[in-house]
């Protein structure tokens, strides 16, 4: 227990003082007894007692010191020593902690990153219970036949049957609308303040109770909120309470008009709350028995064939997912049975023997950027943790190095008395130290660089924060110690090893040890190269395939093309008006100076949107089993030109097709390609929509145009005319218009000619197509760029690695190459016998990094694009790069050794 | 350690004298002292500056074990008690100053 009470003398100095101080106390005083005892006056006992005792203050820290021992004291000049050894060699200590600040730094920022868009807890009252029925970023209403396969979206009712179905092992299960709603904001306690837009969130009545979420302020949404016939109530956000309502506490109770419905506001949400997705926080949450005055829609709440609702359930406690999605798939499949009649087709019964339910993981919530940056995010994880093993085999070269440089004094050390685990804890508290210092640059380094990264990735407004959180921490600390451990053990347990008298004899050539530690710093040069190829192989593979994806053809011209998106919808326009209105814009917007045509449609390229429907063609027969899923846009009149689009054959929709004409639509050739090959597409009929009537005469064909990935074949699309369409849905549309000069004056134009013609209908910010096509490639570029630039990092590392090493061996070798000299050997000889060991390294680093770098390759295959696994050109580029850096760093030791004048080697001998 | 006698070869025989006492129960430190001083004849007298630390030293080896206690005179003294392991290293001592004294011994007498 003796640590026991050291450790506790240490951390609690006061108490050991004071037991001293009691001890001495009670000795002087019995020392006064005994001598006034004897006869002498009692103020001369007192001072005789004091001098007999002696300085108290040096008994203290005698005693004390006992207790202590050497164990603190040593820890302290351990440190102290380190400190000033550190200081001695500047330039080495800088490298060192250098390369550990990025290893660690890198590490810890994307773990921050990976933590911030994968890992991060919902707030809200245990996540860990929380289940998905999906976790898929896509989000939209599906109408017709039921689902198959996996159960993405339901229907009002089969949520109702779920919900009330109380076997399953759910606490409750909450229903939200799949997807947000755009609605405008009136406040009729503030008449000035203009109409404003704004995101709701249509929710069963059991959502924040499902979700484990208290409100800030107010009362959550209820169950009875959500009845049929219930007054319209709302929470809102933090947000929106802060921003819109001036967090006035008396905004609770008041009415707000959303849409065209008045509200009462019941709640606020807590500040962190921000919804199961990880986007932008909506400003609202409305029971779903609005749904019809939120989205100005039909009511999809009792259609049986509408599939709109997403899930997200509470397990009750103790239960696991799988049992319980097990039992939900169970329940799912009774419903559907029950729901299919009494004779159901032999096609249905399979349909409904292969629904499913899966439950996804709800720590988390759901999260688009999930799914995008999850593989990304995942290749970068392993990126830096080579980073780091590539990091720390440079300091462990680099303090094997000092090592054999400081094989005297460690001998000399060793010598004079100093045990060999002092020496090895003096060189471990070095490289600990390194690893401390290091860790806290690199933290730096990554709070800033986090930051940068998630700023790139997802807008301000998002509730995503790169916050270094404990778990971030107590991983860097990990990294940084088990890194110091690392390798400080080597270097110390050979340097400890050492031959005395041959060392202290022959300071440079290290002693014994040198053929042992030169092995060492080989095997760690050879490593350094092995990652180093892996990295650069990687890193030119994610560029080219960016490359690839960038310059993929679109089918479209998007430089100088400018969106907004309209939402007449939300100012109460029906149909016909709002066609009447577009059709006026256009022609008042494609007049303005700066623009040469404009266009609308009801989605653009890269927006994010997609819209099926069941669609028939008239000369095609459709297998047994296929059900053709059309995407149709509607579009206005100049489409093709607006956007760049080659008009293959036929003409484009213009402005004969209005209400009243003939129904017209443009196909684009992947369609020809698939439902009319070998037959004249133009004039034949198609169908989209639900009653299976061929009501569109195709009039043209127009090139393929990709509307989102660009690295999957064009699907068939079908373009319907927009001043023909008059329905509901296809109210909102964008706006398009191809600049003549630049894109600000057309913005300005734009708003003017909106202010003018309709004044009342809400218009996002105009955007450029470009930075919407941009957007798509983000997290391929910053893969790519992040993998090169670590590249980059790995190569400088190498480098530096591969220096040392070479030049500490030239400096070992003075005498031997003094001699060889002295024999006859010339520069041509010294020269090529170094270069020969440099060759001899990297392609020994070669041998081991390739076949991992192909290896690793394969590993991210799916997420590189026209590139192969095994490309030629990033394995030559690498070969390239590796040599050139072997050159650069290996050119100067190997220019120093032929200099080595042999009388001078000899003389050192 | 001693303060009027110093020679070389007693340095050392502090813990055993400490120990020695200690056979005779439990004691504290100005115990000691007197116990020491007396047994001697008043010809050794341990130094309070050495003893403490050395006290301190042997009960963390587990030599000795300390309490506090209150004395006769309602005084708080930490008082010391051999343990099992000190009773052998007094063994061990002991033995030891036997053998140097003995040795000593016989150089003296060598003539």
């Amino acid at each position: 227990m003796g640590w026991l009470r050291r450790l506790a003398n240490t951390l609690l100095p006061d108490r050991a003082e004071r037991t001293i101080d009691e001890e001495t106390r009670f000795h002087v005083d019995e020392l006064i007894d005994e001598l006034v005892r004897g006869g002498m006056p009692a103020a001369e006992a007192r001072r005789e007692a004091r001098r007999r005792f002696g300085n108290p203050r040096a008994l203290r820290e005698r005693t004390r010191d006992a207790d202590v021992h050497r164990w603190l004291s040593d820890g302290a000049q351990d440190l102290r020593f380190a400190v000033r050894t550190l200081l001695k060699s500047p330039g080495f200590t800088l490298v060192a902690i250098v390369t550990l600040a990025l290893g660690i730094g890198a590490n810890t920022a994307i773990f921050t990153l990976f933590d911030a868009l994968l890992l991060r807890p919902l707030p809200v009252a245990e996540p860990s219970r929380l289940v998905l029925f999906s976790d898929e970023a896509g989000e939209g209403t599906s109408s017709g036949s039921p689902p198959t396969g996996r159960w993405i979206e339901f229907s009002n009712e089969v949520y109702r049957h779920l919900r009330d179905d109380v076997s399953l092992g759910f606490s409750s299960i909450a229903a939200v609308r799949s997807g947000e709603t755009a609605i405008l904001v009136r406040r009729p306690d503030a008449p000035a303040a203009q109409p404003q837009r704004a995101q709701a969130h249509l929710v069963s009545g059991n959502y924040f109770d499902t979700m484990g979420v208290a409100v800030a302020r107010g009362r959550a949404l209820t169950l009875d909120d959500d009845r049929a016939g219930a007054a319209p109530v709302a929470v809102v956000s933090d947000g929106f309470w802060q921003r819109t309502l001036q967090s006035d506490p008396a905004a609770i109770g008041r009415t707000i008009v959303l849409n065209q419905t008045a509200f009462t506001i019941v709640g606020v949400t807590p500040p962190e709350f921000f919804g199961e997705r990880v986007r932008r926080a909506p400003d609202f949450w409305m029971p779903l028995v609005f749904q019809p005055a939120i989205e100005l829609r039909p009511s999809v709440l009792d259609r049986t064939d509408t599939y709109w609702l997403s899930l997200i359930g509470r397990l009750a406690p103790g239960q696991s997912r799988t049992r319980v999605a097990t039992a939900a798939t169970g329940s799912l499949r009774r419903f559907l049975t029950a729901s299919a009649g009494a004779a159901p087709s032999a096609e249905r019964t399979a349909e409904i023997r292969d629904s499913r339910i899966e439950l996804s993981d709800g720590a988390s919530g759901v999260s688009g950027l999930r799914s995008t940056y999850a593989q990304p995010l995942r290749v970068l994880l392993a990126v830096v943790a080579l980073v780091l093993l590539l990091a720390c085999a440079n300091v462990a070269n680099l303090l094997l190095t000092r090592a054999t440089a400081r094989a005297g004094e460690m001998a000399m050390r060793t010598a004079l008395g100093a045990g060999r685990s002092r020496l090895v804890r003096q060189l471990l508290t070095e490289s600990l130290l390194l690893a401390v210092i290091g860790a806290v640059c690199g933290l730096l380094l990554a709070s800033w660089t986090s930051r940068a990264l998630l700023a790139q990735i997802v807008s301000s407004s998002a509730p995503v924060r790169a916050t270094l959180n404990a778990g971030v921490l107590a991983v860097t600390a990990a990294i940084a110690i088990a890194a110091g451990l690392l390798f400080g053990t080597v270097p110390a347990l050979q340097a400890s090893r050492l031959d005395l008298v041959a060392a202290i004899r022959t300071r440079h050539s290290g002693g014994l040890g040198g053929a042992r530690r030169s092995r060492a710093a080989h095997a760690l040069v050879i490593v350094q190269i092995a990652v180093s190829v892996v990295l650069v192989v990687g890193a030119v593979l994610f560029a080219r395939s960016l490359v690839n994806l960038q310059r993929q053809t679109l089918g479209f011209d998007a430089d100088g093309v400018l969106l907004a998106r309209l939402s007449p919808r939300l100012a109460g326009y029906a149909p016909p008006a709002a066609t009447a209105m577009y059709r006026s814009l256009q022609e008042r917007i494609a007049a303005l100076p700066g623009v040469r045509s404009a266009t609308f449609a009801r989605y653009s390229p890269f927006g994010g949107s997609r819209s099926v429907h069941g669609g028939h063609v008239e000369g095609y027969t459709s297998g047994p089993q296929e059900h053709i899923g059309l995407e149709t846009v509607q579009v206005g009149p100049d489409y093709p030109v607006t956007l760049g689009i080659a008009v293959r054959r036929g003409r484009a929709i213009d402005v004969r097709d209005k209400e009243g004409a003939p129904r017209v639509a443009m196909v684009n050739e992947a369609f020809v390609h698939r439902y009319l090959p070998n037959v004249d597409p133009i004039g034949r009929r198609v169908g989209v929509s639900d009653d299976r009537a061929l009501d569109m005469q195709i009039v043209g064909v127009i090139a393929d145009a990709r509307f989102r990935d660009a690295d999957k074949a064009v699907e068939p699309i079908v373009f319907t005319a927009m001043l023909q369409e008059n329905s509901q849905f296809a109210l909102d549309c964008e706006l398009a218009l191809r600049t003549g000069g630049g894109a600000a004056p057309a913005a300005a134009e734009l708003r003017a000619a909106v202010a003018e013609i309709a004044h009342d209908v809400p218009m996002n910010d105009p955007r450029t197509l470009t930075s919407q096509v941009a957007g798509a490639f983000d997290s391929q570029r910053l893969a790519a760029r992040l993998i090169a630039a670590f590249g980059l990092l790995a190569l400088t590392l190498a480098c530096v690695g591969l220096y040392g090493t070479i030049a500490q061996q030239v400096a070992q070798r003075t005498t031997e190459l003094g001699v060889r000299m002295a024999l006859g050997a010339d520069r041509a000889g010294v020269l090529r016998l170094v270069l020969g060991r440099i060759v001899a390294l990297v392609a020994l680093g070669l041998a081991v990094g390739l076949p991992a770098a192909i290896g690793g390759s394969r590993l991210v295959a799916s997420q590189l694009f026209g590139v192969g696994a095994i490309d030629p050109m990033s394995i030559g580029a690498a070969i390239v790069a590796l040599v050139v850096v072997a050159a650069v760093s290996g050119f100067v030791p190997a220019l120093r050794a032929t200099r080595i004048s042999p009388v001078q080697a000899l003389r050192g001998e | 350690m001693f303060r009027r006698r110093k020679p070389d070869a007693l340095r050392g025989t502090l813990d055993l004298l400490i120990l020695k006492t200690l056979t005779r129960g439990p004691q504290h430190g100005y115990g000691i002292v007197s116990f020491v001083h007396a047994m001697s004849d008043d010809e050794l007298r341990v130094e309070e500056g050495s003893l403490y630390p050395a006290l301190h030293r042997m009960e963390q080896s587990g030599w000795i074990a300390a309490e506090w206690q209150l004395t006769a005179r309602n005084r708080r003294a930490r008082v010391y008690r051999l343990t099992a392991r000190g009773r052998a290293r007094l063994a061990e001592e002991r033995a030891e100053w036997t053998r140097l004294t003995a040795a000593v011994g016989k150089v003296l007498r060598a003539t």
